[in-house]
């Protein structure tokens, strides 16, 4: 098997086990994660068909670059007019510094783990494969933001 | 392998290596910019205002959608770069743009070229897609997250 799929294969293993920490047995969904639905559910919830979220959702999916849906975020805080809503309740703010912050601290940690080690022969730098971790995760809480967001409303 | 598949696989090497850059390297510089010229404003050394900045990088975002070569991107930051008022913002802008041309691409190129191999999909490659072409890639890439970033902060932290 190629490097490549062996270095998916470790990262999938390891968001199994990460799924976990976000999603609990016993809770819903992690803390931070189900502030910012709820907050997002209370600003987004009037929007035909979630619009914002699913926009949001749609790009994480579709994107190779946790960058994009950082500069995404970030271009939807700044806008001005009826966009405003992603300064309302700090969402935006918030849902950049969970991304910047523990998030990416998360996947620095997920970066180092033994299971990506072993593979001998492994391509790609450690820089590399933090920011593929990064775009996991990323993923990840948006799907998961995104359903409690929807759950809440219905 | 038939040439419209060597010229495909060439430039998916290329977009790579390009997407891959923009996310480590220019993604925190955009963000390094905008910081440091906070700094510079907070410690009274810059002197410019919110709407300046908002201005100064809207002319950024055209300048990289209206370039047809790296020279013209070159000339105009320099030139900016030797205005008294300008030259806190676009001084860093101009030497990183001198790097990219003289360091960067060069790395880039070796980047895509390992990734492709040699032979005759490495000799097509430079003659299919030409260095200015990427640092024009590079560069508008660079705005779109010095943009982003901006308007971020403008929104949250009351402005630059």
């Amino acid at each position: 098997m190629s490097n490549e799929l062996l270095v998916q294969a470790a990262i999938r293993q390891l968001l199994r086990f990460e799924q976990e920490r976000l999603y609990p047995h016993g809770m819903k969904v992690m803390p931070e994660i189900k502030a910012l639905a709820e907050n997002a559910q209370a600003i987004f919830g009037q929007e035909k068909a979630h619009t914002s979220l699913q926009k949001l959702e749609g790009l994480a999916l579709r994107t190779d670059l946790v960058t994009d849906i950082l500069d995404f975020v970030k271009r939807q805080t700044g806008k001005k007019g009826s966009s405003e809503r992603w300064q309302a309740r700090h969402f935006g703010r918030d849902l950049v510094e969970f991304l910047e912050g523990p998030l990416r601290k998360r996947a620095d940690e997920l970066a180092c783990s033994p299971v990506l080690a072993r593979i001998s022969g492994n391509s790609h730098t450690p820089e590399e494969l933090r920011l593929l971790i990064w775009l996991e995760l990323t993923r990840e809480t948006i799907s998961h933001l995104v359903a409690h967001a929807r759950f809440a409303a219905a | 392998m038939a040439d419209a598949l060597w010229l495909e696989a060439e430039q998916a090497a290329w977009h790579r290596v390009k997407r891959r850059i923009s996310q480590l390297r220019l993604y925190p510089l955009a963000q390094e910019v905008l910081t440091k010229g906070g700094q510079g404003r907070a410690s009274g050394k810059g002197g410019k205002t919110a709407s300046h900045t908002k201005h100064q990088v809207a002319n950024l975002m055209n300048l990289a959608l209206a370039a047809k070569n790296p020279q013209e991107i070159k000339h105009y930051l320099d030139h900016q770069a030797g205005r008294q008022d300008l030259a806190e913002f676009y001084g860093p802008l101009a030497k990183m743009f001198q790097e990219w041309q003289t360091t960067l691409a060069p790395q880039v190129e070796q980047e895509v070229l390992a990734l492709i191999g040699s032979g005759k999909s490495a000799a097509s490659t430079l003659l299919q897609l030409s260095r200015d072409r990427l640092l024009l890639d590079l560069f508008r890439e660079f705005c779109q997250h010095l943009r982003a970033h901006h308007d971020y902060l403008d929104a949250t932290q009351g402005g630059l």
